[in-house]
C-alpha cells in the first residue's frame, strides 16, 4: 500500500474518524502555532481539514509538512483534546514514505544510521572533554543500532550501510 | 525526602559531543548534592523526538527501546540533562509500558538484538531531580554568592513541559519551576511576552528564516522587558539563541545581544564556582552578566 492510500485508510478507521470529527476548526492549534506566527502559509488547522476533505495527496508532497516544531501547543490547547501535533507526525512519517523528506533532514537520518549519533564527537570536543575534566564517551553499539533500523522504515538507510550491516550483524 | 542518589547518565549526543560544558555544569551541580551518576555503555543517540520520530516512528521506538534496556539492565532510572532525550525517553517509556501494540512492536524489534523491554526503570532530567527531589530549600543552603541585582528571563523550551500529560512537569503554560530556580540564586526572575514560544530549533535545517524568525520574536521580547540574559534548560535551545544569536542578528538587521546561560551554570556561580571552572564557551559574550553579579573573570 502506497502512503496516500495508508493515509486514506487511516482517515477512514472508525476512532480516527471519531477524533477528527471533533474538529470545529476553531483554530487554537493554529493561533498558538509558532511556525504559523512567522509563515501563515503553514497552517495546522487546515492540515486537519485537508484530511477530513480527503485531499491526501496536497498533504503529502506539500513542503509545509515537514515544518512544524514539535511543541505541542496544538496538542496542549485544542478544545477538543485533539492530539494535532501527534497526527502531524503520522503525516511526516507517510510523507517520508512517499520520498517526500527535506535533503538536510535525510542526511541527518543517515548520520545517525551510520554513526548512531545526531551530532558525532569531534577531535575539538575530545580536547574539551579533556579540559573539562570530563570522561571519554562511551562508543555507541552501531551494529545493534543498524540491526534494530533495518527492521524498521527508517529513511536514513542508505545501500551502502545496508550491505554493511548484512555482512555483519546476519 | 527519600531520593535516589545514583542514576544511569544519558547526556545525549548534543550535550557530550557538541556542547560538553553543559555536561560539565550539570555534574558539578548534581555532584555537589551527592547524586552520583553511572556511565550508560553503548547507548545510541535518544533518538531525536523531531527528526527520526518524523521520519519513521517505527525506528524511533526500537531505539529508545534499547536505550531504555541498557538502564533496565543496570536497574537504575534514567538521568539526562537534555529535554530531547527526556521526552524521547519518557514518551516511549510510557508508550511501551502501557500499550501492548507499541510494546510488542517494541520488543520485536529488540529480539533483533537479544534485548528486551521490561518497564522498571523511569526517566528525570537534571531540573525535575533539582527542583522535585533536592528541592529548593536544600539548594538555597548551597548559594554562597547570591546573584542579586541580576534580571534574567527564563526560557522554558517546548520538550521539557508538552505533551503534558506524559512529561509530568506540571502546567505547560503557567510553569514556575524554571523562575524558582533561578530565583533561589538571588536573581529576578524578569517577566516578558510569549515565555513559553518553541525556539525554533528543530526546524533549522528545514527552513532556517522561519527558524530564525521564530527565534527573533523571543529575542527581542526579552530585549523589550530589559532582561539581562536568557537562561534555558536545553542544548538546542542554547544552540539557537546562542550558537545562532549573530547569525538571527545579521539575517534581520538587529542588534540583540543578549548573553545565554544554562540553568546550571547559574547555579554554579551561585554556588561559588569561578568563571573559569565553568568555561562559558558560549558565542553571545556574557561579561555583562558577570559584571552585574560581580564576579571578574581572566
Amino acid at each position: 500500500m502506497g502512503a496516500t492510500e495508508k493515509l486514506r485508510a487511516l482517515a477512514e478507521e472508525e476512532s480516527f474518524r471519531k477524533k477528527l470529527a471533533g474538529c470545529y476548526q476553531c483554530g487554537m492549534c493554529t493561533g498558538g502555532c509558532p511556525v504559523a506566527h512567522v509563515k501563515p502559509d503553514y497552517n495546522p488547522r487546515r492540515m486537519l481539514e485537508a484530511i477530513i476533505l480527503g485531499q491526501y495527496d496536497e498533504i503529502l508532497s506539500s513542503d509545509l509538512v515537514w515544518l512544524c516544531t514539535s511543541c505541542h501547543s496544538c496538542l496542549e490547547r485544542c478544545p477538543q483534546r485533539i492530539e494535532v501535533s501527534g497526527l502531524l507526525v503520522e503525516l511526516r512519517n507517510l510523507a517520508a514514505e512517499s520520498g517526500n523528506v527535506p535533503k538536510l533532514l535525510l542526511e541527518r537520518a543517515k548520520r545517525i544510521a551510520e554513526t548512531g549519533q545526531s551530532t558525532p564527537i569531534s577531535k575539538a570536543s575530545l580536547v574539551w572533554r579533556e579540559k573539562l575534566n570530563l570522561a571519554p564517551v562511551s562508543p555507541v553499539n552501531v551494529e545493534e543500532l543498524q540491526a534494530i533500523l533495518q527492521a524498521t522504515k527508517f529513511p536514513g538507510w542508505p545501500e551502502r550501510t545496508r550491505s554493511h550491516a548484512n555482512g555483519t550483524t546476519s | 525526602m527519600e531520593q535516589q542518589a545514583r542514576y544511569a547518565w544519558f547526556p545525549g549526543c548534543w550535550v557530550s559531543n557538541r556542547m560538553p560544558y553543559i555536561e560539565a555544569a550539570d555534574r558539578r551541580v548534581l555532584d555537589a548534592f551527592g547524586i552520583e551518576l553511572v556511565e550508560m555503555k553503548g547507548t545510541s543517540c535518544c533518538p531525536e523526538p523531531y527528526a527520526v520520530l518524523g521520519l519513521g516512528r517505527d525506528a524511533w521506538l526500537g531505539l529508545a527501546a534499547r536505550n531504555l534496556s541498557i538502564a533496565e539492565e543496570m536497574k537504575y532510572h534514567i538521568l539526562t540533562p537534555c529535554p530531547g532525550c527526556y521526552n524521547t525517553l519518557k514518551t516511549a517509556n510510557a508508550s511501551l509500558r502501557t500499550n501492548p501494540s507499541q510494546r510488542q512492536q517494541g520488543n520485536d524489534l529488540l529480539s533483533k538484538v537479544g534485548r528486551e523491554f521490561k518497564g522498571e526503570i523511569d526517566v528525570e532530567h537534571t531540573i525535575s531531580v533539582l527542583h522535585n527531589k533536592i528541592g529548593l530549600e536544600k539548594i538555597a543552603s548551597t548559594v554562597k554568592h547570591p546573584l542579586s541585582g541580576l534580571r534574567a528571563a527564563t526560557h522554558y523550551g517546548c520538550h521539557l513541559l508538552k505533551p503534558s500529560r506524559v512529561t509530568g512537569m506540571g502546567d505547560p503554560e503557567r510553569p514556575k519551576f524554571l523562575d524558582q530556580l533561578v530565583e533561589v540564586t538571588g536573581a529576578e526572575s524578569v517577566p516578558y511576552m510569549r515565555k513559553t514560544l518553541c525556539c525554533g530549533g528543530p526546524i533549522s535545517s528545514v527552513d532556517e528564516n522561519v527558524s530564525y524568525a521564530i527565534a527573533r520574536e523571543k529575542l527581542l521580547k526579552v530585549k523589550q522587558a530589559g532582561g539581562d540574559c536568557l537562561v534555558v534548560a536545553c542544548p538546542a535551545c542554547m544552540i539557537q539563541y546562542d550558537t545562532n544569536q549573530h547569525s538571527i542578528e545579521k539575517t534581520f538587521s538587529e542588534t540583540y545581544e543578549i548573553p545565554v546561560l544554562y540553568h546550571t551554570e547559574l547555579l554554579c556561580l551561585a554556588m561559588g564556582m569561578t568563571f573559569d571552572e565553568i568555561g562559558f564557551h558560549h558565542q553571545v559574550k556574557v561579561d555583562k552578566v558577570l559584571e552585574k553579579i560581580k564576579i571578574s573573570h581572566a
